[in-house]
């Protein structure tokens, strides 16, 4: 079928061969879930850690990782985790809360006698001395939408919870073909994520890496800056527009600092004259959707995608009327709770 | 070397002559040189564009339309909405911290003096750190939070530093010095537990250090007319002390003996260096070292009177700042570099070796 590009089948494929890869333990859901351990799991350190049980108190450094924790079940096995970690709105009541910058707290966290500390991004120092106590340190660090799905699938047998990872999975990776197939065929309209405007005249703006460039290619979008060497980037208002955006997505509408709305968007000198400004295409979405490895980033990918492509996903009254393979895509939930309108004045 | 105090006295007595051909033709070679490092920064950045195409786009900006565009739309977005702002910014911004320096440091008698000597540095870093943690978004003729608190800041450590250090009608430099070292550590400090306590602020570190290093942001006109009606007139004032700078030189009781009022004229200095740097760093931040080097380099070329060192250094001062600027926004297209970088990075190796060249022993 032509509706996918190589490239597309390509990752799909890996994703699912991931998945299955690390371990050699199957993640199948027929297998009962007592049968895993002892399990052994290498992170992505690439350091191996063997559990002989399911972890019961669990120290989460993440605010992905603690989302992943609790959409599997184990929520409640959560002793510690870090200030971040404020959804779901569970997870803002677990204490003691750690700040991660400029290290965890060790002494806490040994303290805690936790079974297992999950970290993002933490120095192999710190994490070294969590591991001498005897305590093992999981480092699961996803830099794009294959490798989040692939931690929760790890997390999922961690938890002796492979059927619970495994309907995420699935669900997610669905979810992400048929937003790809959606828009497979269609123009790819040249998109500006911009990540702060602290100094509107260069802003942070996404680049080709990590969760928010993926999730444009995904949503079938052309990253007008595809071309920064890393995830994100620092670029001046000449290269903006110059490189003309279609659609502008604002994910540093809801931040805490210098929240930027459409408005003050459109009234940036010299911005008067870009396509998206002109058509009035300037959308602020919810950060979080696009920032954090969890199982929210599907969110993120659907009301992107919406967003980039309104024609491709009709508002859900709409898709009564059109033809079978739209109504397949509502039905699995790929318009829920995005609808045209972009949402503007996010609380906080 | 003994009798150099003496010559320089008779010189200083002398200053009130007429101003030299000499002097003029310098100048006339420094505002060549800004001329040109304008028209350069003008015509390169992040985007290509053609300079003929320039040229007719700013006769059609300026006369009405004369050409038919041969250029897109948006090149004109481009060129004189984002990109002029930007190089007169640097001008001004480099002129106005060269200034400052050139006043601090004939004020401290120090050659480690600069803008930030009186504790600007902390309270600009500060007050544009808390502009990071603040939820709202305004604008005050054109500034954004950010700027308007680092102003703010660095005026408020450099009143509190002048307040400190002043007992008994005098602020003795040495006291000036120090008290202006400890407040801008303390307030630097004060920043990094803020980034340290604040979850708002560890996501948002990157940038927070970003704009720490300095960057030039100037989005529209208004913010270039409120910071040259500071400094220009700042330029001027300073100029007018040349006399009292050069007898201050000489150490504060010579200049209480030619006939100084020292205490006033220090407390002028001060503030029109306050007001000089205050412009710089609300419109781009914490640039290091132009306001160190910029007085050093012209020194060795013009030497130390600073009826003709004042405004040469800032000449230099703009000249040096439009490149380093330009390098900034044109180095790593489209990406863009904190220019305090560039200014360390490309002044520094430059200053270096002037001092190498200069083979007599080098002197305020």
């Amino acid at each position: 079928m032509l509706l996918f590009s190589r490239r597309q089948i390509a990752l799909s494929a890996l994703a699912t061969f991931a998945l299955l890869l690390p371990t050699g333990v199957p993640v199948a859901s027929a297998q009962p879930s007592g049968a895993a351990f002892p399990l052994s799991i290498t992170d992505d350190d690439g350091v191996t850690s063997t559990f002989a049980a399911a972890p019961q108190r669990v120290v989460s450094l993440n605010p992905g990782l603690t989302e992943i924790t609790f959409a599997l079940g184990a929520g409640h096995r959560l002793v510690a985790v870090d200030t971040f970690s404020d959804y779901p709105p569970e997870a803002s009541t677990i204490q003691p809360r750690l700040a991660t910058y400029p290290g965890p707290s060790v002494e806490t966290i040994v303290g805690l006698k936790p079974d297992v500390v999950l970290s993002l991004a933490e120095r192999t120092d710190d994490l070294a001395q969590i591991r001498r106590q005897g305590i093992p340190v999981l480092k699961l660090f996803p830099r794009d939408f294959d490798a989040a799905v692939q931690t929760i699938g790890t997390l999922g047998r961690l938890y002796g919870t492979p059927d619970a990872a495994q309907a995420i999975v699935a669900d997610m990776l669905a979810r992400r073909d048929a937003v790809t197939a959606a828009v497979a065929d269609a123009p790819r309209p040249r998109v500006l994520e911009e990540l702060d405007a602290s100094e509107p005249d260069k802003p942070f703006v996404a680049g080709p890496n990590g969760f928010y460039g993926q999730l444009i290619d995904l949503a079938g979008g052309t990253n007008i800056f595809d071309d920064l060497p890393g995830d994100v980037g620092q670029v001046g208002a000449e290269a903006i527009v110059e490189r003309d955006p279609e659609i502008i997505i604002l994910t540093d509408a809801d931040l805490p600092f210098n929240p930027q709305t459409p408005e003050m968007v459109a009234a940036r000198p010299g911005w008067d004259g870009i396509t998206a400004v002109q058509s009035g295409a300037i959308y602020a979405v919810q950060a979080s959707l696009y920032s954090s490895p969890g199982p929210r980033l599907i969110d993120g990918l659907e009301a992107l995608a919406r967003l980039l492509h309104p024609d491709r996903f009709p508002a859900p009254a709409a898709a009564q009327t059109v033809h079978g393979r739209v109504r397949a895509l509502t039905a699995r939930g790929v318009p829920r709770g995005a609808d045209r309108t972009p949402p503007r004045g996010l609380p906080r | 070397m003994t009798d150099a105090p003496a010559k320089e006295r008779s010189e200083a007595a002398g200053a009130r002559n007429a101003v030299r051909p000499a002097s003029v033709l310098v100048l006339a070679v420094l505002v060549l040189l800004l001329g040109c490092s304008l028209l350069f920064a003008a015509a390169f950045g992040a985007v290509q564009l053609r300079a003929d195409d320039l040229l007719r786009m700013t006769v059609n900006h300026l006369l009405g339309p004369r050409f038919e565009p041969t250029w897109r739309p948006q090149d004109e977005a481009i060129f004189f909405s984002i990109r002029l702002p930007r190089v007169a910014g640097a001008a001004t911004v480099g002129a106005a911290l060269a200034s400052a320096g050139v006043l601090f440091q004939g004020l401290l008698r120090n050659p480690l003096a600069d803008p930030y000597a009186l504790g600007v540095s902390g309270g600009a870093a500060l007050g544009g750190a808390l502009g990071f943690l603040l939820s709202v978004s305004f604008s005050f003729v054109g500034f954004s939070p950010v700027p308007v608190l680092a102003f703010g800041g660095g005026l408020a450590a450099m009143s509190l530093v002048y307040g400190l250090a002043r007992s008994g009608g005098r602020a003795p430099t040495v006291t000036l010095l120090l008290a202006g070292f400890a407040v801008s550590a303390i307030m630097g400090y004060a920043v990094s537990f803020l980034l340290i306590m604040n979850d708002r602020l560890q996501i948002n570190l990157p940038r927070v250090y970003g704009w720490l290093l300095g960057g030039i942001s100037v989005t529209q006109w208004s913010q270039l007319a409120v910071a040259l009606a500071m400094v220009g007139p700042a330029i001027l004032g300073g100029w007018l002390l040349r006399h009292s700078l050069d007898a201050l030189s000489l150490g504060e009781e010579s200049a209480q003996q030619l006939g100084i009022a020292v205490e006033s004229d220090k407390r002028l200095i001060i503030v029109l260096g306050s007001v000089l740097t205050g412009a710089a760093v609300a419109l781009g931040g914490l640039i290091g070292f132009v306001g160190l080097f910029a007085p050093h380099v012209t020194r060795v070329v013009v030497g130390p009177r600073h009826g003709l060192l004042l405004p040469a250094a800032a000449l230099v001062g703009a000249a040096f700042l439009v490149l380093a600027d330009l390098l900034a926004r044109a180095l790593l297209p489209p990406t863009e570099i904190p220019v305090g970088i560039l200014t360390a990075f490309v002044g520094g190796p430059f200053f270096l070796w002037l001092l190498r060249r200069e083979r007599r022993e080098y002197r305020l």
